[in-house]
């Protein structure tokens, strides 16, 4: 009996090969791909009005939007999950500004937290520029004491099966041990 | 008559091994509480991936009467909610994405059924937080199969339970600001499940969450 419960088989995850690439300044850099129209699994959105604190300028009409997708490597493989979660917040002057932070969860390795900032102008969100930065916050499991930076694009493949283009958001990460 | 023994040693092997996971002593209970702790309600808008009841936790998901959500053998074995976070007066407070996955390492024998978990959450106008830590699922593994033993079905019932951690376990519950007002603050959490017997599908609870 107390074989068997030592060595029921529970459940785990498949690791599939891990696409890290060593960088000359010793760290080391890892894309990860979200196809837009095919890796969403949830989405919910909310009016800011609906949760009663104080407004802000500019903030009046915005909404908090969370999103989960799959999350692929290199290769295309599914590998993870990715959560990414967008609003108006205040920054440390108190000026309105929109915060995009992003959970990637790859289970058989751990998980990686990114976020970036953007500043508002008048008011407005300002229109998406072709590739964002920002900031590798923290992680665990793998990437637990790695930090750094990384930058997110939208890149079109054209998909040769289906003759179709795809979009796909980049997450290209760049970490080294314990910077900043 | 081998073939007598052996179906017999094995039925009895089964059983065994049942009545270890309702009854086992090597898994203690599970109190934690956080003094001077926000505290909210939350029930999920959505949610996708590995059913959170004993046929997800003892991988018998091909005995569950439904479809498993995620096919890819990647994240199969996880799980992935929205949920709006509400404070005391039932106003709501937050809206959160939940992240999870069983931790391989896993024994029944020492009752460590568990799942790391991930939270950020984010209070509009406000800021956002980034939470992770350990879930322990014996509670609801070990209800289920008492249920089944006495002749039920391998369900929970309607349970509540506590998912953070033993305290002995040591096991880090952290909460790490990342913007607005949040943005400096550090702390920890721990989440109580509350598991209708009507829909499994359905995640709810409590969530403390402690900050300085």
């Amino acid at each position: 009996m107390l074989i068997g419960a030592s060595v029921y088989p529970l459940p785990g995850h498949q690791r599939v090969r891990s696409g890290i690439e060593a960088m000359a300044d010793g760290g080391r850099k890892e894309d990860f791909y979200i196809n837009v129209s095919a890796d969403r699994i949830l989405h919910d959105e909310a009016g800011v009005a609906a949760y009663p604190v104080p407004a802000m300028n500019g903030g009046a009409g915005q909404y908090i939007q969370a999103e989960v997708f799959q999350l692929r490597n290199a290769d295309r493989q599914v590998i993870g999950l990715a959560s990414r979660m967008r609003g108006i917040v205040p920054d440390s002057a108190g000026s309105p500004t929109q915060a995009v932070s992003w959970v990637l969860f790859i289970p058989s390795r751990g998980s990686l937290v990114l976020d970036q900032v953007r500043v508002m102008t008048n008011g407005l969100i300002p229109e998406m520029e072709a590739v964002q930065q920002g900031r590798v916050v923290t992680g665990d499991g793998e990437f637990a004491r790695l930090k750094g930076q990384y930058i997110e694009a939208l890149v079109v493949e054209e998909n040769y099966d289906s003759g179709q283009q795809e979009r796909f958001i980049l997450l290209s990460t760049r970490l080294r041990s314990g910077a900043s | 008559m081998r073939l007598v023994i052996l179906l017999v040693g094995l039925l009895g092997g089964v059983c065994a091994g049942l009545l270890a996971v309702a009854y086992n002593p090597l898994a203690g209970a599970d109190i934690r509480t956080l003094p001077n702790a926000d505290s909210y309600s939350f029930v999920s808008s959505e949610v996708a991936g590995m059913p959170r009841d004993a046929y997800g936790a003892m991988n018998l998901g091909l005995f569950a009467s439904y479809p498993a959500d995620f096919a890819e053998p990647t994240i199969k074995n996880s799980y992935a909610s929205i949920a709006t976070l509400r404070d005391s007066a039932g106003v709501p407070a937050a809206l959160a994405v939940k992240l999870s996955g069983v931790v391989p390492e896993g024994n029944l024998l020492t009752g460590d059924v568990t799942s790391q978990s991930y939270w950020m959450v984010f209070w509009p106008n406000q800021g956002s937080v980034f939470m992770n830590g350990l879930e322990n699922h014996w509670p609801m593994l070990s209800a289920s199969v008492r249920s089944a033993v006495s002749g039920g079905s391998l369900s929970s019932g309607s349970i509540s339970y506590d998912v953070s951690p033993r305290p002995e376990t040591k096991a880090e519950q952290r909460v790490i600001g990342l913007t607005g007002i949040y943005s400096s603050v550090r702390g920890t959490f721990a989440e109580l499940a509350d598991s209708p017997d009507s829909d499994s599908d359905l995640f709810q609870g409590e969530l403390s969450i402690q900050t300085k």
